[in-house]
Parts: C-alpha cells; sequence; structure tokens
C-alpha cells in the first residue's frame, strides 16, 4: 500500500462495495473534500460508479473524460496514459503501491491493468509525487483493487459486456470472503473482440486509395484474459496483503500498420475474429506484498514489495521489411522484463495531525530480447531513491507539504551484434528532487493551491541505444549513448470555487482553474536527421536528442446542480509544448478540448432504482501545432450518450444496468494521439455498448 | 529563489520565441516529370526504369531516395498476371542518392537496376523521398506497370 493515502484508503475502499456513492467525478479537490484532507497537490479521484458509468474498451479511455487526461490511443483495446500532454516514460503508474514496469517506452501497447479489478483510481497532476519516483514528472496514475470491507461475509459480482462496433463480448467475475482478520478474493476477466468498424468505406494512404470492406479494419481482433487473487490478513497491528496477478492479451495488428499497406492486406476473408500476421500477444504477471506495521498511534511502517515479469511477443512476416537473409519463423521482437521492486516507508503523526514520511525505494530491472528483428538492448537496470515528505497544518485553512528525493541509477546495456549494432555501455545517473506546496481554504467556498517542484529521470534503455525500425511510426530510430539525465522544473496554480444553496432551485455550483508551466533544460525527443535509412519503407532516420523546451497549459471546470436531479458539468484543457532551440512545437501534443456532459438522476423510476442518464459532447479543436513531419490533425465533434439503472433485487443483492452509444452519428475523426494517425485511419465508429452487473453480498 | 526566477524568465523567453521562430518547415519540393502514371516498362529491360525529376528546396537539400516495390496490384485495375506464379518474383529496387546534398535545385535523371524477367507482372509502386537538411521530409508517388511484351521506346 502506498504511503500517501494509506490511512484513508481503507475507509475509502470499504464504502466502495456497501453503499453506492453518489460521488460522480468531483471537481478538483472540493467536493467530497470533507472526508478528504486539505492537501496541495491536485488529485483526480473517481469513484468506482465514475468506472462503471463510463466504462470504455480500456482503463485509459474510460478516465479520457477527466481534465488534463488522455488516452494514447493503440487500436480498439489498449490505451496509455497520457498527464497534461507528458506519457509513456514521463508518468507513473502504480498499482497497489508498486510502479508499473511494462517497456511503457513503446506507444504500440497499452496499460496491461485488468480495468475491472480496478475499484479507483486516483490521478495526481503535476511534480508532486516523490514517493514514486523522481521519474513521475507529468504525475501519477494511482490504481487501487479491492482491501477490507467493514463487515464479515461473503460478496461477488458478476459483469457482462457487449459492444456493437466490434462485436465484444466479455466478462469478469469476482468472489470475496472475509472472516475476522482475514480476506480473500478471486477475479477472472475474459473479452475477446472482432476487428474494429470504422465509419469510412475507403481510406487515402500516400496517395493511394485502400478500400476497408465493410468499413472494416482488418486483423484488428484481439483478446484478453486475466486472473487476480489478493488476500489479507491484519491484526491491531499489523496488515499484510498480497495480490497476485496476470494479464494476458493478444492483438491483431493492421498489416498496414507495419509495411505500406499492400492491397492484399485489404482483401476481405469474412473472418473478423480470426488474429492473423502480425499480431502481438504480451503477457504481465504481477505479485506485490503490501505490509503495514503500527507501532503506536504515532509511528506506522509500510513496506511493499513486488515482482513484475513483462513478456512481449511480436510476430510478422519476415519479410515485411525485406532487408537481409530471411530468417526462420515469424517471431519477430521479443522482450523479457523483469522487474523486482522494494519500498520502505515510514511515517510520522503528531497530535496536530503533522506528519512525516521517509522512504525508501530500490527496483532492479532485468530485460532480455529474442525475435529476428533488433529494436532493444539486453539491460539490466538497478533505481534506488530515499525522500523525506512532510506536511504541516499551519493552521485550520493553511497546509503546507516540502519534500525532497535523493536517487542514483544505473543501466548496463548489453552490446549487440547482428545486422545492426550497438555498443555495450554502463550509464549511472543521480540527482535530487524536491517539491513544495501550499493550500489554503479561507472557508467552505474558496480553496487555493500552489506547487512548484523539480523531478528528474535517467534515460531509458531505447533512448541509449536503440536502432532499428520501430513499429509504431514505422522508422529507423538511433540511440544516443551520451544523452544526460532529463531535468523538469515545474509550478502550478489552482483555484477553486463552490457554493451550495439549501432551498433553491440551484443545490450546488463549483469551478476551479489550474494553470501550469514546465521547463526542461534538456528534453529527450527523436530528432529526423534528413538520412535516409538502410530499411525499405522507413524513411529517414529519427535520433534522441536533447534540447530546451517548454510547456503551459491549463485545465477549466464548471459544474452545476440543479434541484439534486440535473446536473451540467464542462471541462476545457489546453496544453502548448514548445522545443525552445528550433521553435517546433514536441510531438504527440493533445490539443484544446473541451467536454461537457448533461446528466439526470432520478432515485426512483417505476420499479428502477438510482437511474442516471448523461449526454457528453466531446469538442477538440486542430492540432496544427505540429512537430517537423508530424500530421496537423482536424477538429471534431464527438457526441456520447450513457444510462444506468438498478434492478432491485432483494437485500443482499443488486443488479445494474448500463446502456452505452459511443460517437453516436457515426463521425469520422482522427485522434491526435493515435498508433493509426499516421496511415489516416479514423477512430471508431458508432459503438452501442451494454453492461450487466450483478452484485451480491451476504453478512455474516 | 534565483532558480525559480530563472526558469519563470526562460518559460517567458520560450512562448516569445516559439511563435517567431520557424525556419523551415516544408519539406523539398519534388517535381516528378517520368515515368508517367500508368506507363509500362517490359519485364527484362536492361534500361531498368528510368525516372527524371526536380528537387527544390530552400534551405538546402540533403538526401533522395528511391523505392519501387510491387504494388500487389491497384484499386482501380487488374493486375495482368500470365505468367506461373512460382516462378514470378515481386521486383523490388531501393537506392539512397548523396548527390543533391546541399543545393537548392538539382535535377535527377536515373534509371533502375535493370528489371528481371521474371518479375511479377502488374502494378508497382514508385516512392521518391527527398529531405532537406533540417530532416524535414517529402514523398511523391507514382504507379507503372511490368508488361511481359515489347513497349516501343520506353526510355
Amino acid at each position: 500500500m502506498h504511503a500517501g493515502a494509506a490511512a484513508s484508503y481503507a475507509q475509502e475502499a470499504d464504502s466502495v462495495r456497501q453503499t453506492v456513492s453518489l460521488d460522480e467525478v468531483t471537481v478538483t479537490g472540493n467536493t467530497a473534500a470533507a472526508k478528504r484532507q486539505l492537501q496541495p497537490l491536485t488529485v483526480l479521484h473517481t469513484e468506482k460508479e465514475y468506472m462503471q458509468e463510463n466504462r470504455s474498451n480500456s482503463l485509459m479511455n474510460t478516465l479520457e473524460k477527466l481534465p488534463g487526461i488522455h488516452a494514447f490511443q493503440v487500436g480498439q483495446g489498449f490505451s496509455k496514459p497520457v498527464i497534461r500532454g507528458l506519457g509513456f516514460n514521463r508518468l507513473v503508474v502504480a498499482e497497489n503501491g508498486i510502479k508499473q514496469q511494462e517497456q511503457q517506452w513503446g506507444a504500440d501497447h497499452g496499460l496491461e491493468i485488468d480495468q475491472y479489478a480496478v475499484e479507483q483510481v486516483e490521478i495526481v497532476k503535476g511534480p508532486a509525487s516523490l514517493q514514486y519516483g523522481s521519474d513521475a514528472i507529468a504525475g501519477v496514475v494511482i490504481v487501487h483493487s479491492h482491501a477490507w470491507l467493514p463487515h464479515d461475509g461473503v460478496s461477488g459480482s458478476l459483469l457482462l459486456n457487449g459492444h456493437s462496433n466490434n462485436r465484444l463480448f466479455g466478462g469478469s467475475g469476482d468472489i470475496y470472503y472475509q472472516k475476522k482478520n482475514k480476506f480473500m478474493q478471486a477475479r477472472a476477466t475474459c473479452q475477446n473482440f472482432e476487428s474494429y468498424r470504422l465509419p469510412a468505406k475507403t481510406f487515402i494512404y500516400n496517395g493511394y486509395e485502400y478500400p476497408l470492406h465493410h468499413g472494416i479494419l482488418k486483423n484488428t481482433a484481439g483478446r484478453e484474459m486475466d486472473a487476480s487473487w489478493q488476500a489479507g490478513w491484519r491484526t491491531a497491528k499489523y496488515a499484510a496483503t498480497l495480490h497476485v496477478n496476470n494479464i494476458h492479451s493478444k492483438d491483431g495488428f493492421f498489416a498496414g500498420a507495419s509495411g505500406l499497406p499492400f492491397l492484399v492486406n485489404m482483401d476481405d476473408e469474412g473472418h473478423y475474429r480470426a488474429i492473423n500476421l502480425p499480431y502481438h500477444e504480451s503477457n504481465h504477471f504481477k505479485a506485490v506484498f503490501n505490509q503495514n506495521i503500527y507501532f503506536n498511534n504515532r509511528h506506522k511502517l509500510t513496506v511493499d514489495a513486488g515482482y513484475q515479469y513483462n513478456l512481449r511477443q511480436e510476430y510478422s512476416v519476415p519479410h515485411t521489411h525485406g532487408f537481409g537473409p530471411t530468417p526462420e519463423g515469424n517471431l519477430e521482437l521479443e522482450l523479457r522484463l523483469q522487474t523486482a521492486s522494494l519500498n520502505a516507508v515510514w511515517e510520522y503523526r503528531n497530535e496536530a495531525n503533522n506528519t512525516l514520511q521517509a522512504g525508501v525505494n530500490a527496483e532492479y530491472q532485468h530485460n532480455r530480447i529474442g525475435g529476428y528483428l533488433f529494436l532493444l538492448p539486453e539491460f539490466e537496470q538497478q533505481a534506488a531513491g530515499a525522500f523525506m515528505i512532510g506536511r504541516f497544518h499551519f493552521s485550520g485553512a493553511l497546509t503546507g507539504t516540502a519534500g525532497v528525493r535523493y536517487d542514483y541509477g544505473s543501466i548496463r546495456i548489453h552490446r549487440y551484434d547482428g545486422y545492426f549494432r550497438v555498443a555495450g555501455m554502463r550509464k549511472p545517473a543521480d540527482d535530487m528532487s524536491f517539491m513544495a506546496g501550499l493550500a489554503y481554504r479561507p472557508d467552505e467556498q474558496w480553496e487555493l493551491k500552489a506547487n512548484i517542484g523539480k523531478s528528474f529521470r535517467m534515460p531509458v534503455a531505447n533512448e541509449y541505444a536503440s536502432n532499428g525500425i520501430s513499429h509504431v511510426m514505422l522508422r529507423y530510430e538511433i540511440g544516443d549513448s551520451s544523452l544526460r539525465a532529463e531535468t523538469s522544473y515545474q509550478c502550478d496554480v489552482h483555484a477553486a470555487f463552490q457554493k451550495t444553496w439549501s432551498g433553491g432551485f440551484i443545490h450546488r455550483a463549483a469551478a476551479a482553474a489550474s494553470v501550469f508551466g514546465n521547463y526542461f533544460p534538456n528534453f529527450i525527443f527523436l530528432n529526423p536527421t534528413g538520412e535516409f535509412s538502410p530499411l525499405p519503407e522507413a524513411g529517414q532516420i529519427y535520433r534522441y536528442a536533447q534540447s530546451q523546451a517548454f510547456r503551459a497549459g491549463g485545465e477549466l471546470e464548471a459544474q452545476v446542480e440543479f434541484a439534486d436531479i440535473f446536473r451540467l458539468y464542462t471541462t476545457a484543457e489546453y496544453v502548448q509544448a514548445t522545443d525552445m532551440e528550433s521553435g517546433f512545437p514536441i510531438a504527440f501534443t493533445p490539443p484544446l478540448n473541451i467536454a461537457s456532459e448533461m446528466s439526470v438522476r432520478w432515485k426512483q423510476l417505476f420499479f428502477l432504482t438510482n437511474n442516471r442518464l448523461a449526454v457528453t459532447h466531446r469538442y477538440a479543436a486542430a492540432q496544427n501545432r505540429v512537430a517537423r513531419n508530424e500530421a496537423a490533425t482536424p477538429d471534431y465533434h464527438l457526441f456520447d450518450i450513457s444510462l444506468t439503472a438498478g434492478i432491485p433485487a432483494g437485500r443482499t443483492a443488486a443488479v445494474q444496468l448500463i446502456l452505452q452509444v459511443q460517437n453516436l452519428f457515426n463521425t469520422a475523426y482522427y485522434k491526435h494521439l493515435s498508433f493509426y494517425r499516421r496511415l489516416s485511419l479514423p477512430e471508431t465508429g458508432r459503438n452501442f455498448l451494454i453492461t450487466i452487473q450483478i452484485l451480491f453480498n451476504n453478512q455474516f | 529563489m534565483k532558480k525559480i526566477f530563472t526558469f519563470i524568465l526562460i518559460a517567458m523567453m520560450g512562448l516569445a520565441f516559439s511563435n517567431c521562430n520557424h525556419d523551415e518547415t516544408n519539406g523539398p519540393e519534388i517535381i516528378l516529370e517520368e515515368p508517367e502514371e500508368g506507363q509500362p516498362f517490359t519485364a527484362g529491360s536492361a534500361h531498368g526504369v528510368h525516372m527524371e525529376f526536380d528537387l527544390k528546396d530552400e534551405s538546402g537539400l540533403n538526401q533522395y531516395k528511391i523505392d519501387i516495390h510491387y504494388g500487389g496490384g491497384h484499386v482501380h485495375s487488374q493486375a495482368l498476371k500470365t505468367q506461373s506464379a512460382a516462378a514470378a518474383v515481386d521486383w523490388s529496387y531501393q537506392k539512397t542518392y548523396d548527390d543533391a546534398k546541399g543545393l537548392k535545385n538539382h535535377h535527377v535523371h536515373v534509371h533502375s537496376d535493370s528489371i528481371p524477367e521474371n518479375a511479377t507482372l502488374g502494378e508497382y509502386h514508385l516512392g521518391i523521398s527527398a529531405t532537406d537538411v533540417h530532416g524535414n521530409e517529402t514523398t511523391r508517388y507514382r504507379t507503372f506497370t511490368i508488361v511481359d511484351y515489347e513497349v516501343a521506346d520506353e526510355d
């Protein structure tokens, strides 16, 4: 269990299954603030209900409506988190306190977390994440799975899911048992989907027109199978939880994505559920052991230990890149990454509820490769850090946080001698990070926050030593062994206002604004060299380089609640990122986004309970600020509808029905942050989604 | 405090520069004269494919690359498959050229390698890519065909 929220985590998780909370996405740090401490960080909390009502293809797609949060789209089943325009290695995803390590530099695969097993998500925006490592430059996505309930008993759930666009069917079920000081839970999830349908009959790539038979993007079918198991044991002075999970998926790639699209790739074969070459298969195994030791009311020690094994395999016909001797077999690329992590945090809390945390993190990574194509070398990497964070309540209205962290890491990259060559190297890096923040809540209506921080990250193996063709961009990428660690200075300011009226037509109104600025003295990015690569179809060589970069942006949120029934919620967000040396924008920066949701709630409608109807409109402005050779993306409007209804099923059970229509008008649109954007392929067309969830809970 | 100050200063400079420092964003211009769209070439021709094009770039050219590959048949026509599939090979040709380095204008007249006798007949894609000194890249495409009968004066 991670240190920051450990104290409140147990109670929050408790309430989830027992009562259906009426909190939706909260205007940052303000609603539901009563139970949350005033703190300087800007944190987005989502409850289980939000996850259910907005459930999409993947975890990050579900969270994408939150202000400042984006999903980098990888086909239909996968997506990666992007916070304020930064993603990949510049943010941390932590599940049950352990940093997820899964080759997150690669944009062609998604976050390997079972979205149905996620009970709660907290997203920390900004530089203030010293507990998780200095490399959480953009922020942290904190994912919690299940934990203690307030009553002993047996409970469980079964969720069934269907999507019209890709004929997805899926399900997830869990069973939970708790008696006295022990609990145990097991969950299984599976889903299976066809290739997805686009709102287009043809697409134009490089001046050629290619057909999309029945509007289907061929070979984008996939399947996923996940299993997880957790058990806990506690006494008055000690609590321990063991989480073990395994995420397995197999997904086809549209053949045009790993070579020029040939007409033969477009033939209609009639089997939309089959996964043909090229495809990828990945397996993420993770075991996490959380321990809390309470010495007395004042002192607590949290120790988290984790082991992860990420196996990625990509299969393709060798001729796709047509050079050199023809290799045997279809295994193009295999990456086997093992990670062992250990965190220990000691926390002291005094009478005035001021806290002091001191902690250490250590991580060891071991990467091995296989397959006929070389992209990333083998490596071993060690990283260790120590931090201290204090939180002081100057008065009831003013809270301050300050912390420092020191990290040391080193990576040993193995030499590779094949058609491509990479020299072996050993690269150490170390630096200090810090953060400081103030939160001021003069009354029930206003809240002001300001944070400043410095973070840094060691270059990752591919930045130092890649030498090969990237599947994602279909371009030849070369690492640079002379890269320095990337440093980031960041500040943000946040103001929130809310007012409630008892009796009036308007019950509550709230608004919040955040502004941030972010300066990198040596931002690492891929720079075109103007030299063509030796591989056909790969275009020119891109080389990792460093430059000064500046990013700035902000988010606005507003929400009005009428008569306990209607709610209007609007968010707007913008980020601008510039390479200060060339004057060019930085690639993959999301455009201006404005999302509005109008929702209506009825407690009772005929025999249905807790009903909710929501209509969402999303507008993404055109992104014309693009890096060299990056395509500009036109603007679009999207409409979604979501309907939730509860069906009474006795005192110990509940049935919930959720219907959604995504992309209501079947709009053909391009997403700037998408794997298939490069091929000028529009995103998924209209999609009807149905979810039925059955919950039961028998208290002893 | 000094660091914060520097940070804000640099930040403001960053914003100021971001809008006026776009030196050169356009890739090279490629004016492709030959082959013409759909032009036939004969399998086994020793002359290969004849190409004629002009490259222009204000900031200076860097490299250009010629990429020819079998088009797998094309949307608008059916491939002329008369030979036995086993004997045929999908012909391809790739070459990068350095002779335009630093020039603002360059006229290119080149021939590919000879076309093999057993080249798969049908449509081929020709891609000509060029980069400038900044790494801006442009590609022009054209389709030609390889046929198994003599075409008069293909040069």
